[in-house]
């Protein structure tokens, strides 16, 4: 890992803008990899998600080496058993943040919360720290599967981007996620389906990520009587399916924090790097 | 429009709600209602009161005279529901209509006629149109036109029945007023005392001294007296929303099927939003009614997030309307009503120049969409963020139902920059991505007085804490609460299981202060 001070005009064009942010609070993901600040945006990079395992796969394209910068289409996230779907929904929220772009609204489709609903309904206070303004979704809950695929599928006709929960449903099949998915091609937008633990049906989903919680590196500090305070959340990601590479398995981190960028050290095999910068 | 046999002629007509079982019209029928003494008869029809019952008359009485006949219990409710669905099919003749229900044989119809009559070819050919079709159902009805409510009442009750063909249009007020029976005076009870002091026609009461009827009679007395004689102003509630916006389309022959429905929607949109644009406004609501050939009525309601005059958009939302709606056509629509009851001054905005934000306007696209997602999938479906400066964490943020065509418009806001709190949205500690319907109680092992769990039990599953982040101490709001009720403190917990799974747990209590035995919950996961 390698560091390196900004210079005294990036650190002041930073500030002003963490003002102008203050008191809105910035997640991402970092993967080991590569998320570096974009010069071109005055939006600072986020917070990161760094993977902790050796990064030894291929890219999936060469915008995205680590796969979480995802192309335009539908791509779903699913979790490893019945106690990770909130840290699959978790997942699914905090890459939604990191990929939605300004002004587009986005439209969060989910079944009606039923006596079998098991883990209640987002939290819109919860939604900043993983990057989505609450402001800017619009939640749906229907009380039909086919009720909810035609509200995604109007959302995206209209040019919001879409989170969807489906259930195992023969609604969802392929002929319709292969509509969601050219909706949303065709209007650059991005559909993130969740599917339950226990998958039935086929999709033409351009990847699917299988997730499951990990446990975070304890804090320095203590959190309460003697046990340390949470950490950063920490995902394993099994990336299952995806168009064009071949299945893997990384982990990632959210970090809540502005300003916070971790990258890895370069080795050979890479193409050549920009100055690194590293800040607290 | 008077309607003196109602409850018993209601039940043979489409306003009824229970079709089935309908008496014949050839068999003396009566409702009867117990009293006391036992029961009695409430309400004739038409045959029975040949055969000289007469209401107020024991069943056993009635039964001993007519033997054929045939009783059935009198449902208020349902001549009153009834009733009112008359008067809303009774819109096709005027947009203000109201139901008069009232003592038996007093029910009535009341229709505001001012400035419709001449689109029916005069009072007296509007009168007999509306009459003569309350008849073809087979209900008896009579019917006047006048110039107060109070007139009117009278007329058509006691003057009407009298007149050549049932109808009768008031020319003028004082004559027509001064030869009615005081009974016409909508006073009730109080007409049978004034008839023993020799006070029979409504004249004997205006050539009184007021002061004296008044402390004899009460001020009810004065007040109708004055009302039928338009010295007091009176009007009626209608049923439909008053709205300045309206537009009909009537077909020459009854649509059995919707598609010619559909296209004509098109146009009556169009018109009503020309409406709307000449008074700089744009419509929050909008109500499609269906009138349909044999009388009923059926509305359709839609609502904007925003106001709206762009007809294809309101258009879509009708038919989007129409398509979730399971519509009983009947015998075919021979007209439908589009008319806007809410509506707000709207500006027109400049068009951009750059054409890159004339054809993306995300605001109006997910107002738009909001529109079209309640349209189709109802209320209730749409939700957005709302923030209260409250401490209790499930009220602080949570979801409101956009009720679209409400009078207070979406906070939606589409920011060019991202992560900017909502006006007035308070920084709230870290909650969970979810919170749960209602907590769930759980078995948890914990530190006495006020630590973490070490581990609980929470659906089937043991779970052991290895990290956590508290408490956070949230007292209740005591001053809301009922008196004599002890409402408890909570104490929050953020905990990570060894698995790396985070929950949101509660004591309910401080231990030892509140409660001697804390019960633990989990209220979120995520």
């Amino acid at each position: 890992m390698g560091s390196k001070h900004l210079s005294r005009a990036q650190i002041d064009t930073l500030c002003q803008t963490l003002k102008a942010l203050d008191p809105g609070v910035q997640g991402g993901f970092i993967s080991a990899h590569m998320i570096r600040p974009d010069p071109d945006t005055t939006t600072p990079p986020s917070a990161a998600l760094h993977s902790t395992t050796p990064h030894t796969a291929t890219s999936l394209t060469a915008t995205s080496p680590d796969g979480l910068a995802l192309t335009p289409g539908l791509h779903e996230i699913t979790a490893a058993g019945y106690l990770d779907q909130p840290a699959a929904l978790a997942f699914q929220a905090g890459l939604m943040g990191q990929c939605l772009p300004p002004r587009r609204p986005l439209l969060w489709v989910r079944p009606r919360p039923g006596p079998h609903q098991d883990f209640g309904r987002p939290t819109p206070s919860a939604l900043r720290h993983w990057n989505l303004d609450p402001s800017r979704i619009l939640l749906v809950e229907t009380d039909t599967p086919e009720h909810a695929l035609w509200a995604m599928e109007d959302g995206l006709r209209q040019g919001a981007w879409v989170m969807g929960e489906v259930r195992n449903h023969r609604s969802y099949d392929l002929t319709a996620s292969k509509r969601l998915h050219r909706l949303a091609q065709a209007r650059t937008s991005l559909v993130l389906i969740h599917r339950p633990a226990r998958l039935e049906g086929l999709s033409v989903a351009l990847s699917r990520r299988r997730i499951a919680a990990r446990p975070s590196r304890p804090t320095p500090w203590q959190g309460a009587n003697g046990l340390f305070g949470l950490g950063a959340p920490r995902f394993h990601v099994h990336l299952e399916r995806a168009r064009g590479a071949p299945p893997q398995e990384q982990e990632y981190e959210w970090k809540h924090a502005a300003f916070h960028v971790v990258e890895p050290a370069p080795v050979a095999d890479r193409p050549a790097q920009l100055p690194l910068v590293r800040s607290a | 429009m008077s309607l003196p046999l109602w409850p018993t002629d209601r039940l043979n007509s489409p306003w009824s709600a229970a079709p089935e079982r309908r008496p014949r019209p050839q068999r003396p029928f009566a409702l009867v209602h117990t009293t006391t003494g036992g029961e009695r008869l409430y309400a004739l029809n038409a045959r029975a009161d040949q055969a000289g019952l007469h209401v107020g008359q024991m069943v056993a009485d009635a039964k001993a005279l007519e033997p054929d006949l045939l009783t059935r219990p009198h449902d208020p409710s349902g001549d009153t529901a009834a009733l009112t669905r008359l008067a809303r099919a009774c819109g096709r003749w005027s947009p203000w209509t109201s139901a008069d229900p009232g003592a038996p044989g007093l029910d009535g119809i009341l229709l505001e006629t001012t400035g419709c009559a001449h689109l029916f070819g005069g009072e007296q050919a509007l009168l007999e149109t509306c009459v003569n079709a309350v008849r073809s159902h087979g209900i008896t009805t009579t019917g006047a036109i006048a110039s107060t409510i109070g007139l009117a009442w009278g007329l058509a009750r006691h003057a009407a029945p009298q007149a050549p063909g049932g109808m009768l249009v008031s020319r003028s007020l004082s004559p027509d007023l001064d030869t009615l029976p005081v009974e016409a005076l909508r006073i009730g009870a109080l007409a049978s005392k004034l008839s023993r002091f020799g006070l029979v026609q409504v004249s004997d009461l205006l050539t009184r001294p007021r002061a004296g009827l008044a402390r004899r009679f009460g001020p009810q007395l004065l007040k109708r007296l004055d009302q039928a004689a338009r010295r007091e102003p009176e009007s009626l509630d209608p049923l439909q929303p008053v709205s300045s916006y309206r537009t009909r389309m009537r077909y020459s022959e009854p649509l059995l099927v919707l598609d010619g429905l559909k296209s004509s929607l098109a146009e009556a949109t169009v018109t009503l939003c020309r409406q709307l644009e000449t008074d700089g406004h744009g419509l929050r609501q909008a109500r499609l009614t269906l009138y349909r050939v044999d009388g009923r009525t059926q509305d359709l309601d839609i609502g904007t997030a925003a106001p709206s005059r762009d007809a294809p958009h309101i258009t879509r939302l009708l038919l989007e309307r129409l398509d979730r709606t399971a519509l009983d056509i009947g015998f075919g629509i021979d007209m439908i009503e589009l008319s806007a009851p809410l509506s707000q001054a709207m500006n027109t905005h400049q068009a951009q120049l750059d054409p890159e934000h004339t054809a993306h306007n995300p605001v109006a696209d997910i107002h738009q969409l909001t529109d079209r997602l309640t349209a189709k999938l109802g209320g209730n479906t749409v939700y957005e963020a709302r923030f209260q400066a409250t401490h209790q964490p499930e009220h602080a943020a949570h979801w409101v139902p956009l009720t679209t065509g409400s009078a207070s418009s979406p906070a939606l806001s589409v920011a060019d920059q991202p992560g900017l709190p909502l006006d007035g949205a308070p920084l709230t500690p870290d909650r969970p991505l979810m919170i749960l319907g209602r907590p769930e109680q759980v078995e948890a092992v914990a530190e006495i007085p006020d630590g973490p769990p070490r581990s609980f039990h929470w659906r089937r599953v043991h779970h052991r804490v290895s990290q956590a982040e508290g408490p956070e101490r949230i007292a209740p709001d005591w001053w809301q609460a009922p008196p004599g009720d002890m409402l408890r403190s909570r104490d929050y917990f953020r905990v990570e299981t060894h698995e790396g799974r985070r929950f949101w747990l509660y004591r309910d209590g401080l231990y030892g202060l509140e409660t001697r035995q804390p019960r633990w919950f989990v209220h979120g996961v995520g």
